[in-house]
């Protein structure tokens, strides 16, 4: 199984429908009840959402894959030509795999293999913001071995290392004043860009029915070095614009979560998370040319995005042993200020609506399926430095399925 | 599962209710306090939608009144027509194609970028009677190149009998009614009883001279332009009478406009292009400039600068108005290595033919007109790169005067730029139907700071700038839509108006041709 997954995770491309280019979907149980998990057990996935719960499991192995389909659209309008132009995106597939075994009472290990960041965006060559950006794929795939140890009943606690693999595909217009097709792609092979991060959680018991959990994710850094920048220009500026390498640094913010889960009832278990996410590292997307010319300098944009705090709330319930139905709701606010708003990663404030449930086969075996919509709000915004803007608007279906097993 | 399908039914519902395809409401364009259903365009080369050197079809249909009336066509605006020419490579004055951007090899044998004329020739047919296109009209577009202010009301400038006197102009010719061929620009464009205009015109007031050199007379002070050459600066008051005019005939019938003033020529490419200047002389070389070759009897500008010395003298002793620092301001001289200024003939300079010098020095009677460029004069962009790399211009010779523009000439060109610039906005402020734009603010921040529209940035770079044509005078193709939407912009403030805009990039660049 793991063999067979790994390739698919490293070439897959995400749409961004999270704040920023944060994808939220590493769970599908989680994702049906609004993308919380922190503060109480849901399987293996425990080790991204909370590495502390890993040993909390009734067998001594779990492991969990599964997969989502984003559909999505963005549009937009511009308010002054009055042309309305939409996103052609390829359908997203980002995937996980999480494995844990309890190696004592108190010790558990595990590994994670999920993809938190990813965008992949598509304009088209000829819309009217292709000097900003015709179409992106950005993929990161984070690799996180990881140990988690159990204090007392109440008290656990977990934390793991995180390798990221990352790629990018950029395809951009070069406004140079000679010549109408220019363009360029900046690329990484995949795994070609990488960066290094940590998670640690808590978890506590308080009582019988409330439980607390705390964890935290590490920004982590992705250099990229040795990208080719290939330009496709007109014969006459080839030589102000050669082929040539490129390096560029992308910071994946730190995400704090903190959550809490009541048990309603035998049946009915409600909970309620927020998240920081630092999207204040992310100052500025900075592409560095092996080989400057006077038409080509570094290229700088500042991105300016600032911090913002996801809400969720999501609620399971237990329909039967062997049926759980799962329901949420959380808003995730635009890290994006409104001068700042570049096309490549077009993101609105959204509210997520889920649904999802999970299916017990058999005492070892269950599949689990998701649903998530996206509203994300009309904005009006810009991108000030290269005078680009109007409104945007975007919606996703993104159905998941995830299979289960533990012995 | 079919249960459980069923459960999930109940819930799927309330996540629809927001609907599929993300979709915005339509925008509500209008056209405000204006009536836009019968505009017309007046003007000269700029409002015709001339550019690189030429009047071609394919550049006609994207001038910026053209473009304005596609956008204005979305709020009431009604049919646009212009006088256009056949498909083909254009004409400009000299009987030339179009230009476009071309590789060439200079006489040192460097190759680089070049304007050059896309065919061997222009479409000279188009001067033929039996092309002309008078009998479509009227037009709404009456933008004639070359056309100055006065021309705009003046009979005959149109009628083909007084092109080849030089009292009328063939870009007029070729649309001017049959049925009148003395009808003025003004009148063609009365015919279309406008409800709407547009009026750009002044540039071409103050361009000739500059674009010669100065080779013309400032009028200033002359009223009757019957009587001016057509590199001469118009006097600031015969063009304030003429536009007060052009303005009344155009507002008669109750019709709204919008007028633009005219940008400071000297900031044009055409100017910026040329240095003053070349550091391409070495030691060696400067030496023999200035002490010339005395074996063979050539003279240097040693030479020179001592004859001017001898007249100072001269004048001095029987008060002759020569003074020192004239001399010293004329003089000449050649450093090696360093950015030496060209040597041009400057005509205001002093001669010493007067025999009050001669009797003296029979030798100061063939003292040239001669002086070292100064920071903040220009040569013109048509000054020939080959004589200044090889033919000894700018060093050994003097560039003529036509390639240059003086401090003084810039002068001229100033003081009446800026008086055709408060009469047209003065005339705009005073008459609450007409809004104005200011070009000439536009083109300073262009130089100053450039514009960016949809991540295209332009300047007042030549070539690389993006907003000007290949003659370094005229607009892009994409300056011409910038153009358009600044006066969309002026249009929607003034008249309360909401007239979309174009994308500036979904406008062509030039090409290179070879």
């Amino acid at each position: 199984m793991k063999r067979r997954l790994l390739p698919l995770l490293a070439f897959l491309p995400f749409l961004a429908h999270a704040g920023g280019f944060q994808v939220n979907l590493q769970g599908t149980k989680q994702t049906g009840m609004g993308h919380l998990g922190t503060s109480f057990y849901l399987g293996a996935s425990s080790a991204y959402f909370n590495p502390a719960m890993m040993g909390l499991g009734e067998k001594k192995f779990n492991l969990e894959v599964g997969a989502s389909g984003i559909i999505g659209t963005v549009a937009f309008q511009d308010q002054q030509t009055g042309l309305t132009e939409t996103t052609d995106n390829p359908v997203g597939t980002p995937a996980y795999l999480y494995a844990t075994y309890e190696i004592t009472e108190k010790i558990t290990a595990g590994l994670a293999i999920y993809t938190p960041f990813g965008n992949s965006v598509n304009w088209g060559d000829d819309w009217s913001g292709q000097n900003l950006i015709q179409e992106i794929t950005l993929a990161a795939v984070y690799i996180q071995p990881t140990v988690s140890y159990q204090i007392d009943e109440k008290l656990s606690v977990g934390g793991g290392l995180t390798y990221v693999l990352g790629g990018v595909d950029i395809n951009r217009a070069v406004p140079a004043p000679i010549g109408n097709d220019n363009s360029v792609n900046l690329s990484t092979q995949f795994g070609e860009a990488t960066g290094f991060g940590f998670n640690a959680g808590i978890h506590y018991q308080a009582t019988e029915k409330l439980s607390v959990g705390f964890s935290y994710r590490s920004q982590v850094d992705i250099e990229l070095n040795g990208g080719s920048a290939n330009f496709e220009v007109a014969d006459a500026l080839e030589s102000s614009f050669p082929d040539q390498e490129f390096s560029s640094e992308l910071p994946l913010p730190s995400t704090t979560t903190i959550g809490f889960a009541y048990q309603v009832n035998e049946k009915l278990l409600v909970s309620v998370e927020a998240s920081y996410v630092d999207w204040d590292a992310y100052e500025s997307l900075d592409f560095d040319f092996s080989n400057n010319t006077a038409s080509l300098e570094d290229s700088k944009n500042p991105r300016n995005y600032e911090s913002q705090i996801i809400y969720r709330i999501g609620a399971q319930y237990m329909v039967s042993d062997k049926l759980h139905v799962r329901g949420g709701v959380y808003y995730d606010p635009s890290p994006i200020q409104d001068d700042f708003f570049n096309p490549e990663t077009p993101n609105t404030d959204n509210l997520g609506l889920t649904t999802g449930l999970t299916y017990n086969v058999s005492d070892k075996f269950a599949v689990d399926a998701s649903f998530l919509y996206i509203y994300g709000f009309e904005r009006e915004s810009q991108y000030e430095p290269e005078n680009f803007g109007g409104k945007y608007k975007a919606r996703s279906y993104i159905p998941g399925i995830g299979l289960n097993y533990k012995f | 599962m079919k249960k459980t399908l069923k459960r999930i039914a109940f819930v799927l519902p309330a996540t629809l209710l927001f609907g599929c395809e993300p979709e915005f409401d339509d925008i509500e364009f209008n056209g405000g306090s204006a009536d836009f259903s019968r505009t017309v365009a007046v003007g000269n080369s700029l409002t015709a939608g001339f550019q690189s050197r030429a009047l071609r079809r394919e550049k006609q249909e994207v001038s910026f009144p053209a473009i304005v009336a596609q956008q204005l066509r979305q709020v009431g605006g009604g049919e646009f027509t212009q006088p256009l020419m056949d498909p083909g490579v254009g004409l400009g004055s000299a009987g030339n194609a179009e230009f476009g951007l071309a590789f060439s090899t200079n006489c040192v044998g460097e190759t680089s970028l070049a304007p050059a004329p896309i065919a061997a020739q222009g479409q000279l047919d188009q001067l033929s009677p039996t092309t002309f296109v008078g009998a479509d009209g009227p037009f709404n577009n009456v933008g004639v190149p070359g056309a100055k202010s006065y021309h705009l009301g003046a009979d005959g400038y149109g009628n083909p009998t007084n092109v080849p006197l030089g009292t009328a102009n063939p870009f007029y010719a070729r649309f001017v009614n049959p049925a009148d061929l003395d009808e003025t620009l003004i009148e063609a464009a009365l015919r279309n009883n406008p409800t709407f205009f547009m009026l750009w015109i002044g540039n071409n007031d103050v361009l000739g001279y500059a674009t010669s050199g100065g080779n013309g007379v400032n009028q200033t002070g002359n009223p009757d332009p019957a009587t001016y050459g057509s590199n001469d600066i118009t006097d600031p008051n015969a063009f304030a009478g003429v536009y007060q005019q052009l303005i009344g005939a155009l507002t008669a019938n109750g019709a709204k406009g919008i007028v633009a003033n005219i940008p400071d020529v000297t900031n044009l490419p055409y100017f910026k292009v040329v240095p003053i200047g070349t550091d391409a002389v070495d030691q060696a070389s400067a030496d023999v400039l200035m002490n010339g070759v005395p074996s063979l009897s050539i003279p240097g500008y040693n030479d020179y600068n001592a004859a001017l010395d001898g007249a100072v003298q001269i004048s001095a002793a029987k008060g002759l108005g020569f003074s020192q620092a004239d001399a010293d301001a004329r003089k000449i001289n050649f450093t090696g290595g360093q950015l030496n200024p060209f040597v041009v003939l400057d005509p205001s300079l002093a001669l010493f033919t007067d025999t009050a010098y001669t009797n003296v020095n029979p030798n100061l009677a063939g003292v040239q007109q001669w002086r070292q460029a100064r920071p903040g004069e220009f040569m013109t962009l048509v000054t020939p790169g080959d004589s200044l790399l090889c033919a000894g211009w700018g060093t050994a010779k003097p560039i003529p005067a036509r390639f240059h523009l003086t401090a003084a000439e810039i002068d001229s060109i100033n003081t009446a730029t800026t008086a055709y610039n408060n009469t047209i906005k003065g005339i705009a402020d005073g008459n609450p139907d007409i809004a104005f734009v200011d070009v000439a603010s536009i083109l300073n921040q262009l130089n100053n700071v450039g514009l960016t529209y949809d991540g295209i940035n332009f300047t007042g770079e030549f070539v690389s700038g993006g907003a000007f044509s290949m003659d370094g005078v005229h607009l892009s193709t994409r300056g011409y839509a910038i153009a358009a939407n600044e006066f969309i912009d002026v249009i929607n403030s003034y008249f309360n108006a909401n007239v979309p805009k174009v994308s500036v990039g979904d406008y062509p660049n030039v090409e290179v041709t070879n």
